[in-house]
């Protein structure tokens, strides 16, 4: 055997779970080998090392949370990062920019370009439709709490790595 | 909480093994499909140790730890309708906090745009007069696990991800291999190169006493 082929043998040999064939292969190799015998000294050494880390410890109340978490079914950091979530529930703010846009460009003869709107405006009065923020050529088709729950974190995630 | 999962999805699970049958998690998982939260609480109960050290030595942070494990479960929850049975629920557990950790990972750099500290500062955090020889103490518990941490942490994510569950949480090979869709020699090389890679890094620690006894019974008392 080379000492390439001898790798995965010597990973095992060092934790102690080579089966008897092997560990006489690999014993036979050892024996001409002084490379191999101080790769396998480092490979159970570092075992040693490795498997004597102290566990972390659970926080209090762990589990409480995690149920806590379930039963809310409020949205997890990678929720946030899921494009499949973001595109279906922002599917709403699309559609009213396009309503929009289409207003827009039904004026004919209004030189006001269809770009104009603020588009941080637009999240801010679906999100908080009491502040009642007046949008000219905006209608807010309709808003639901789960919508507005998650157009909520978005911003809170934004308002968090901004202050970071 | 309420899985509308179809019975006979609940039922597959564990057929393929009839030791399976008998399993407390196949057992609980069953019970957790049906709605059943005392059910799902008893796993994470039984895992949560070995999801939060997983989690932290994936990580390096105690809360980002905490955050990953959390999450753990919670992705876990959703996809119990997933869980065939073909493995045990403890390698399906790793496999997502696997996922989580790296995606967790990458967001982290993003926010920091760090990718990596560099090779100097995590050795230079490794010095062994970091490490207190004598008396061990929760101090010293901690900074041996945040040593070992910031040593793994060096580590490219396929050899990290690999020793850790071999090494640090204690799992088969053939356990390994499920966890990272990997076939048992890749494992076998993988591991070999990340001790091989940590040995510089963690030599100050070779002879050091047995602290995971100590930690132990820190936790106990």
């Amino acid at each position: 055997m080379t000492c390439k082929q001898v790798e995965s043998l010597l990973a095992r040999a060092g934790d102690g779970t080579l089966d008897r064939a092997r560990q006489e292969q690999l014993d036979t190799h050892l024996a001409t080998c002084a490379a191999c015998r101080e790769a396998l000294e480092c490979q159970t050494k570092m075992w040693e090392v490795l498997s004597r880390r102290p566990s972390a410890p659970v926080p209090l109340g762990f589990s409480t949370r995690v149920m806590a978490s379930l039963e809310s079914g409020e949205s997890s950091w990678m929720d946030a990062l899921d494009w499949r979530a973001w595109t279906f529930r922002l599917t709403p703010v699309a559609a009213t920019l396009l309503i929009t846009a289409f207003l827009g460009l039904g004026r004919g003869s209004n030189p006001e370009p269809v770009g104009a709107i603020d588009f941080s405006s637009l999240v801010v009065a679906w999100v908080v439709p009491e502040s009642e923020t007046a949008l000219d050529g905006v209608t807010v088709l309709s808003t639901d709490d789960e919508t507005d729950a998650f157009l909520r974190d978005i911003l809170r995630v934004f308002d968090t790595a901004a202050v970071r | 909480m309420n899985f509308a999962t179809p019975l006979n999805a609940i039922t597959a699970v564990g057929t393929e093994d009839p030791d399976s049958r008998v399993d407390p998690d196949f057992i609980a998982v069953n019970e957790a499909r049906t709605g059943n939260g005392d059910a799902f609480e008893a796993l994470v109960l039984r895992y949560q140790g070995k999801i939060v050290n997983y989690a932290s030595a994936m990580t390096r942070n105690a809360s980002d730890a905490e955050d990953v494990a959390q999450e753990t479960f919670v992705r876990a929850y959703r996809s119990l309708h997933q869980f065939r049975g073909d493995s045990s629920f403890k390698t399906w557990l790793y496999r997502i906090a696997t996922n989580v950790a790296r995606t967790h990972r990458r967001l982290r750099a993003g926010q920091s745009r760090l990718v990596e500290q560099s090779l100097d500062d995590d050795t230079q955090a490794l010095r062994a007069d970091d490490v207190p020889s004598g008396e061990a103490s929760v101090e010293t518990v901690g900074i041996l696990r945040d040593a070992i941490n910031s040593a793994l942490a060096m580590l490219p994510d396929e050899l990290r991800v690999a020793v850790i569950l071999r090494d640090v949480e204690g799992l088969d090979y053939k356990e390994i291999a499920r966890v990272t869709s990997s076939p048992i020699g890749t494992v076998e090389s993988r591991i070999f190169r990340a001790r091989r890679a940590l040995r510089p890094l963690l030599r100050p620690h070779m002879s050091a006493p047995s602290e995971k006894e100590v930690d132990d019974d820190v936790q106990t008392s």
